[in-house]
């Protein structure tokens, strides 16, 4: 029996499917204006989108590539963007030639009417996919929708430069257009620097998967409840990180908390790996070797209710019911300790006990325990050996 | 006349922070408050730096439009307010600040500024002097400072002159931000008494904003403490101080210096860990969490709620739910 | 257990700051003893003259104020010095050495152009007490002390990077640097949340019990001096009023200043009533009032009162008031005769 929670459809695959379709249409038209208006302006505008694709189709594809479990996404991200980058670089050296001509000889501008009108579409269309970036992906997602969206933003910076030269044109002073591209062109190179570094955050996955293996040991194995968290899959596609992580629990613990914790384990992986574009975290339910009890003792074996004096931890065979281990803990706090009941709690916790048995808990002690994955059983019993029986009862046989 | 003369409902006030271009991040200064504050009653609003408690005080009294939520006054919606109908809430819902040096104008005198929210809602007064002496005696001060200039007094003078102005329109309800905190403690006294007896002769509503614990319980009914941008807790004051809930409330009091050395040399306090966390990008879960000692894993996960835990006391904490 | 021993004496101070408006008799003969290893609190409110005192044991008075008379005895290396007399390059070695001051607002205490470890380490070689090196591995150690949380990382951080919690750890760094007889902080936390004034209050206490520096802690909160002071000196209008030690000063207090001060601070602990203030407002310290300068403000003030200043009394071991209602018959007599 597993649980599995991931990053949905509707929180990230949906944006990012309408953020590439944005990115279409950019790519669309600045091919169009560089093809039609031979402007070194338009041109280097054009490669500066293809420097800036990569990054947002590598998103698009490590979602649903990463959703299938397909291994090899790094590899596939670094060729998309290492092709973008030689169309672009491409498209770049032929607007320095462009310009350079311009300058020394006669600039060649045309179609003033696409030139002029393009630049101011795409600023449009940018604008839209830049509010939608920010609004409409969920905040716990936000480094992720800030890398998408800072891209998508260089197209702002892009057309509204490489508008200026062709406007200087239509006005009559054609050099400006292949003047001004220079500042164009050189922007162009900032959006290809800033692409080359995803290759370069690709390449250093490894210190990713450090800091995804120290969450899983750490933060994760110390919730008692949790046992053997394995990295199923890490990758990287462009900017972005996809990872599946898999966990045991034991069979003993109730289903509405094991949902919670698969939600703590998201969460927490969300804020550690940004930006992500993918995350599942399974968690399987197994029949445990063993199965680890508290009862609140007041005196002797009598049983009391909680918090008491004493705990008595039983560790039982799951399989033969015989008892493993036994040990007796005092629960004495500091003068200073406030809310000594959930401080006992997490020494339980800590301890892996699985159920509580008492006669009777006080409020703050039952939602501490249900909030570390305690259950507690009020027991009518007195005796240490009737509830221990009662517990093998109702939980090993 | 309804029985709660003010309510905020999940009332938020973000702040935006330019990034570049179209990018912008958020202040979560005020995020999603509720509260009721009763006819006569003072609802003390404790928080340290960064908590957001200013930012609050003023957007209850849309000195700041919020960026979400509601407030209520006297049952009606105050963001519906205008022309006319936003006028008469100026003059109903005060507010009195926390620096008596720079809230009053320097070029007028004391009956100029006691008279300029009157002459501005055009109040009918028959003999303004005597109106303005009225006050003057009733905030502790005499006829001859009349037609005397803010400098010519001390701190503890102006911040009366400031709730003088701030009576001057006969209000229901006063939000007072830290008014005494630039003061020595035995101004301090006299104004707090003072402000005690006015809501008493007066019948008036406060709302009393400060960082000092000792000075909000002796003015308030109930207190509510304020953790970046949230309550965490609110409660009968009196029983906040003998039973704080929430765990960051335990942290202000074992905090507080209090003036009694068998006490603080008595008690020993946990060890405080850590700082706030910055107000833009809060991780999710519980604000508190990595301060709190009672940590546990779903405050890591979710954020608590401010539920009803028993009579008149919220309390947002996994503890309770 | 041996009796401690002063460390510092001041006596008979004097200080007048010579303003446009007049002269501002701000410190009016001010008698006091501190004892090594003690925290002491020199309480009061605006304008009482509590930071004049402290700035003036090393001379730290700029011009218009000016040291009238007086003499600040320092106890170092056993022998006694007289502070006011010694030369400029003399008290230079003193202060930040010896005596070191921690200031209430860490902001202005910390150069923005360097780092906080180049800070700490800097007070050190300027005297002479390692050279850069060492200086700099002092440094970490000392915000270790501080339990700053990854110390080599913050010795190279800028003083804007840190939060005003750290800062003031820093400052507190800075001004232990040198191992200082004496540490003298004013208002160290008043500008600071109560929950970090609260880990600084436990830091510097036990930075003093480690160490076994003494303290002067300026303040006007109350609750503060409960926290952390032995003895408390209560200072009005540039007098001292009361010595007592801690448990006295808040129990047994003797003279109607510190008692009206007590009364007009609310303890959060106790269901108050009313605060009681303390009628009238501080003198103004160009036309001081004569005699005892808190007779307009006085419920029980006397002829006497308003002709001479009260003498100081020891009503008690270690309590010390001057007040004319603990003045013995006679010297009222002769006062009077006066």
């Amino acid at each position: 029996m597993e649980i599995s929670r991931e990053t949905s459809f509707s929180e990230i695959g949906y944006p990012l499917l309408i953020i590439n379709g944005f990115l279409i249409a950019l790519l669309f038209l600045s091919i169009i204006a560089a093809l039609e208006t031979s402007s070194p302006n338009l041109i280097a505008n054009c490669a500066t989108v293809f420097f800036i694709a990569p990054t947002i189709i590598n998103g698009l594809v490590g979602y649903f590539l990463g959703r299938k479990g397909v291994k090899r996404i790094s590899e596939l991200s670094i060729v998309i963007t290492v092709l973008f980058l030689l169309v672009g670089v491409f498209l770049l050296y032929d607007a320095v030639m462009l310009a350079y001509q311009g300058i020394i000889r006669k600039p060649k501008i045309t179609h003033f009417e696409i030139a002029l009108t393009i630049p101011i579409i795409l600023i449009i269309i940018t604008y839209i996919a830049s509010e939608f970036c920010e609004k409409k992906i969920p905040e716990i997602y936000w480094r992720t929708s800030r890398v998408l969206g800072d891209r998508i933003r260089g197209v702002l910076s892009s057309a509204g430069l490489a508008i200026i030269g062709p406007t200087g044109a239509f006005f009559g002073v054609m050099k400006m257009d292949p003047l001004f591209a220079l500042f164009t062109i050189l922007y162009s190179l900032v959006e290809l620097w800033r692409t080359a570094e995803d290759i370069k955050f690709i390449l250093g996955k490894e210190r990713l998967l450090s800091v995804l293996r120290e969450t899983a040991e750490r933060t994760f194995k110390a919730v008692p409840v949790i046992h053997d968290v394995k990295i199923d899959s890490m990758n990287v596609s462009g900017r972005f990180v996809i990872a599946q992580i898999s966990s045991t629990v034991s069979k003993f613990v109730e289903e509405e908390y094991v949902e919670a914790l698969s939600s703590f384990m998201l969460t927490e992986l969300i804020n550690r790996l940004a930006p992500i574009v993918y995350l599942r975290v399974v968690i399987k339910l197994e029949k445990p070797k063993a199965l680890t009890v508290a009862v609140a003792l007041g005196d002797g074996e009598i049983v009391s209710k909680f918090p008491s004096k004493r705990v008595i931890i039983v560790t039982f065979d799951a399989s033969t019911r015989e008892i493993k281990e036994e040990k007796i803990i005092e629960l004495k706090f500091d003068e200073y300790e406030k809310v000594p009941e959930a401080k006992a709690i997490e020494n339980l916790a800590r301890n892996r006990v699985l159920v509580l048995a008492t006669k009777d808990i006080s409020e703050i002690a039952k939602n501490a325990a249900q909030n570390w994955f305690i259950r507690v059983i009020k027991t009518e019993k007195e005796n240490l050996k009737d509830v221990l029986e009662e517990i093998t009862q109702r939980f090993l046989s | 006349m309804t029985k709660y003369l003010v309510e905020a409902m999940n009332l938020k006030k973000y702040f935006p922070v330019r990034r570049f271009l179209l990018s912008k991040d958020f202040v979560k200064a005020v995020d999603g408050v509720t509260f009721k504050i009763r006819k006569g009653e003072c609802l003390g609003v404790v928080g340290e730096s960064g908590s957001g408690k200013t930012t609050l005080g003023r957007t209850i009294l849309r000195l700041i439009e919020p960026t979400s939520g509601d407030v209520l006054f006297d049952g009606e919606s105050i963001l519906k307010f205008k022309g006319e109908k936003l006028r008469e809430f100026r003059r109903r819902a005060q507010m009195v600040f926390q620096d008596p040096f720079s809230s009053l104008d320097p070029r007028m005198t004391i009956m100029d500024i006691i008279l300029e929210g009157p002459r501005t809602h055009n109040m009918p007064i028959k003999d303004p002097e005597e109106f303005v002496v009225k006050l003057l005696e009733t905030v502790g001060l005499k006829r001859e400072h009349l037609y005397r200039y803010p400098h010519e007094f001390s701190g503890g003078q102006k911040q009366r002159i400031a709730i003088a102005r701030a009576l001057a329109l006969n209000p229901e309800f006063v939000v007072l931000d830290e008014p005494t905190s630039a003061l020595d403690v035995s101004v301090q006294a006299s104004i707090l008494n003072m402000l005690k007896d006015l809501q008493r002769k007066f019948g008036l509503t406060y709302m009393f904003i400060s960082h000092d614990l000792a000075v909000v319980k002796y003015m308030s009914d109930r207190i509510a403490t304020m953790y970046v941008g949230k309550f965490v807790e609110i409660a009968d004051a009196d029983k906040m101080f003998e039973e704080p809930l929430h765990p960051y409330t335990m942290m202000l009091l074992d905090a507080l210096p209090v003036p009694n050395p068998k006490i603080t040399r008595a008690r020993k306090r946990r060890e405080i860990i850590g700082e706030p966390p910055s107000p833009i990008h809060l991780p999710p879960g519980c604000r508190f969490y990595p301060r709190c000692p009672y940590a546990m894993p779903i405050c890591k996960a979710k954020e608590p709620e401010l539920v009803e835990v028993e009579r008149d006391r919220e309390v947002a904490c996994w503890l309770y739910q | 257990m041996s009796k401690p021993r002063e460390i510092l004496k001041i006596r008979d101070l004097y200080v007048n700051f010579y303003t446009y408006a007049g002269v501002v008799k701000a410190i009016n003969g001010v008698d006091l003893d501190v004892y090594e290893g003690e925290v002491l609190g020199l309480v009061g409110e605006t304008g009482c003259g509590k930071t004049v005192t402290s700035r003036a044991i090393t001379r730290l008075i700029p011009p218009p104020g000016r040291i009238e008379r007086g003499e600040i005895f320092f106890r170092k290396n056993g022998e006694w010095i007289n502070l006011l007399n010694l030369d400029d390059d003399e008290l230079r070695k003193i202060r930040g050495n010896d005596i070191a001051y921690i200031f209430q607002d860490p902001s202005s205490a910390l150069d923005p152009l360097y780092t906080t470890g180049y800070q700490i380490a800097e007070t050190m070689v300027v005297h002479n007490r390692a050279d850069w090196n060492e200086a700099w591995k002092k440094a970490v150690e000392l915000l270790k002390e501080t339990m700053i949380p990854a110390p080599e990382e913050r010795v190279k951080n800028f003083p804007h990077e840190l939060s005003g919690g750290m800062k003031q750890r820093v400052v507190i760094s800075i001004a232990l640097s040198n191992d200082p007889k004496i540490l003298i902080a004013d208002e160290p936390t008043t500008n600071v949340d109560v929950t970090i004034q609260a880990e600084l209050i436990d830091l510097l206490k036990e930075l003093q019990r480690r160490k076994g520096t003494t303290i002067m802690l300026i303040t006007h909160n109350m609750g503060l001096i409960a926290e952390m002071a032995d003895r408390v000196a209560v200072m009005y209008a540039g007098n001292i009023v009361e010595i007592a030690d801690i448990w006295t000063i808040f129990e047994e207090p003797m003279h109607p200043y510190t008692k009206g001060l007590l009364a007009c601070v609310p303890d959060p602990l106790k269901k108050i009533e009313r605060l009681e203030p303390i009628p009238g407002t501080i003198p103004n310290l160009i036309y001081p009032p004569p005699g005892c300068r808190f007779h307009p403000r006085c419920p029980h003030a006397m002829d006497i009162c308003k002709k001479k200043r009260p003498p100081r009394k020891e009503i008690a071991p270690g309590h010390f008031v001057e007040c004319w209602l603990y003045a013995s018959e006679e010297e009222r007599k002769e006062a009077e005769k006066e």
